[in-house]
């Protein structure tokens, strides 16, 4: 995982990206977007200007969609046998990246609220870290009680080396 | 007087009127710009923080095959507005 800090014994366990759903309802929105010019004013295609216009007006929501892909391609939490690391692209060149030690985690909330997470099986995560640290919260992930109790696993896993070494 | 004249675009593309030649061209090479600073953008997000070279790569032709070919067909269009 390019740019993420790990310890060199740190070993990625698996990784939790948003539920495809939401980034299907900003394809919709773009495609609707590119799509309404030539719905609207259907005579657009029969002069060369006004369909250079709307080739212009194609290639910037062609460009959106990548803008938006990346966006949801670079949002990602990492589970290592270490921490959690919630890594956030929150527009271009702006980036987040928080870690929390698995051993400080103290509880984990799970909330799926409306219809389609309900049907679809999505929703958030609230990770709640013992001290100063900031808690994680995984927002629209897929099968979010499945990957609650695979964190608790590995928490308990690093709770109970963490004891050992004491 | 405004370098493009005193002109309604969309009213005289409605009306099939015609737009002044450095219109566009201006227009064209705003997107043109446009479209290499998104692009320069993009290939820095993918290439820096992406998991991998085959499925950045993957993504990027992708990209630059779609918007490379819109930018030509905008040229073209262009050509035959002159």
């Amino acid at each position: 995982m390019a740019h993420i800090p790990l310890d060199p014994d740190e070993k990625v366990l698996f990784l939790v990206r948003k539920h495809w759903f939401m980034f299907l309802l900003e394809v919709l929105v773009i495609i609707l977007a590119a799509l309404a010019p030539a719905v609207f004013y259907p005579s657009l295609f029969t002069q060369a200007s006004t369909f250079f216009f709307y080739t212009l007006w194609l290639l910037i929501m062609w460009i959106t969609f990548f803008v938006r892909w990346t966006d949801y391609y670079l949002d990602v939490w990492i589970i290592t046998d270490k921490k959690i690391i919630d890594a956030q692209l929150i527009r271009l060149f702006n980036r987040r990246v928080v870690s929390a030690r698995l051993d400080r985690i103290q509880d984990i909330t799970v909330s799926i609220k409306g219809i389609f997470p309900m049907l679809l099986g999505y929703g958030n995560l609230h990770i709640q870290t013992a001290g100063d640290s900031e808690d994680i919260i995984i927002e629209y992930a897929s099968r979010p009680e499945h990957i609650k109790e695979k964190i608790l696993k590995v928490h308990n896993r690093a709770a109970e080396e963490r004891l050992y070494r004491l | 007087m405004p370098f493009f004249g005193n002109l309604d675009i969309f009213s005289r593309l409605t009306e099939g009127l015609p737009l002044p030649t450095n219109l566009y061209s201006f227009i064209f090479y705003a997107a043109l710009l446009y479209a290499t600073l998104m692009t320069l953008a993009l290939l820095y997000h993918w290439f820096r923080f992406s998991p991998g070279v085959i499925r950045t790569s993957l993504v990027m032709l992708i990209y630059l095959g779609g918007t490379g070919f819109l930018l030509l067909a905008a040229f073209g269009l262009m050509a035959a507005s002159l």
